[in-house]
């Protein structure tokens, strides 16, 4: 992995959204529409998928790696910042690709970075919008913010939100370990062992049928715990 | 000594023999535990009385219930030391997955454009593009 020339930059900082996706298709073209209007540098990684998203990614003004099979969403955002920090990233923020965030609040995630005020930034749909949310869904998250605040004393009000930007520095030294779906409890628990500073903001999520039915399902809860309790004993 | 117990002696201690054989050269502690193993097998065929005396101290009652339960034990741990294994090759498989979608960035259309683009105006407009 090498520099690849220049950036596009806001205030002379390098802005890398790092966006992973598995079978996401038509859904990714849409959000890529949305986030390729911004200075920013995109990098798509395709987790292995089925079907055209690769392709349909690289339509787009983005960077595209593939990963040769499924590794998880954690894997893949690993794989993106990775390349994101040998490019030159100053600011990494990470973005669904099924389109349930809002690139217009893109800006509202950096700006405490670039102001120095904190060096991770965490979306947050509870202190924000959640557009049609399951209340499945929503009981699944509050248990989810009650278990790592139980297990972890970490205080936040949303843990499991894709919606998150990191300064160089976080992003260097937050390990993800997690390969799947946990590693969104595990960057909070990296932040705190770090002390790195964070901050919470308000975002927009909106559910649709289609990324409901290919979201977290209360089976999915259970693994995150098993995943996080094997990972802390196979380090 | 009865028929079994001429059947599986020799064959049990002939593999502790082996693991012994070749404790000098690898899997130290792998060796270790299953040269324990089959010495204990042996010793428990050969005196079923172990079992029934390890049984009443430990006041489990018959020996039989104690040989369930010690194989119980066994099971699970055997078990858990697999899931072990299998969650660390996961995880070097997904490590060279990543390796590999590294070594080979592909270039969106119009990125290009978009970077030289932003390469232009980098020295009139101080790097923003």
């Amino acid at each position: 992995m090498t520099a690849h020339g220049p950036n596009l930059s806001i205030s002379g900082h390098a802005i890398w959204i790092v966006i992973a996706a598995f079978n996401e298709g038509e859904r990714l073209a849409l959000t890529l529409q949305a986030v390729c209007e911004g200075r920013w540098t995109i990098v798509v990684v395709d987790d292995g998928s089925f079907d055209n998203t690769s392709h349909l990614a690289s339509e787009f003004p983005v960077w595209v790696l593939r990963h040769p099979m499924n590794c998880g969403q954690g894997a893949a955002l690993k794989t993106g910042i990775d390349f994101a920090l040998g490019n030159g990233a100053d600011v990494i923020l990470t973005f669904d690709a099924d389109g349930q965030h809002d690139a217009a609040e893109i800006p509202r995630l950096i700006t405490p970075i670039l102001a120095d005020e904190a060096d991770v930034v965490l979306g947050s749909r509870f202190l924000g919008q959640s557009v049609d949310m399951p209340w499945s869904r929503w009981l699944i998250l509050k248990l989810g913010i009650l278990f790592t605040r139980i297990v972890y004393g970490i205080k936040v009000s949303d843990v499991h939100n894709g919606f998150r930007a990191f300064s160089k520095c976080a992003a260097q030294r937050i390990l993800i370990r997690q390969s799947r779906m946990a590693h969104a409890s595990e960057i909070l628990v990296e932040i705190c062992r770090n002390e790195l500073r964070f901050v919470e903001v308000p975002v927009t999520i909106s559910y649709r049928n289609d990324t409901i039915l290919k979201g977290q399902s209360s089976l999915g809860a259970m693994r995150i715990t098993g995943d996080l309790l094997m990972g802390r004993l196979w380090r | 000594m009865n028929l079994f117990q001429w059947l599986t002696i020799p064959l049990l201690t002939f593999l502790a023999y082996r693991e012994l054989r070749g404790f000098s050269r690898d899997q130290r502690s792998i060796r270790l535990w299953r040269f324990v193993t089959w010495v204990g097998g042996a010793l428990l065929i050969l005196v079923p009385q172990l079992t029934s005396w390890s049984a009443h101290e430990l006041g489990i009652g018959r020996g039989t219930d104690f040989v369930s339960y010690v194989f119980m034990l066994l099971t699970v741990a055997v078990m858990f030391h697999f899931y072990g294994c299998q969650f660390a090759m996961q995880r070097d498989i997904v490590e060279l997955a990543r390796r590999e979608a590294l070594r080979a960035p592909v270039m969106g259309s119009g990125l290009a454009e978009r970077l030289e683009l932003c390469n232009g105006s980098a020295s009139s407009a101080n790097r923003n593009c």
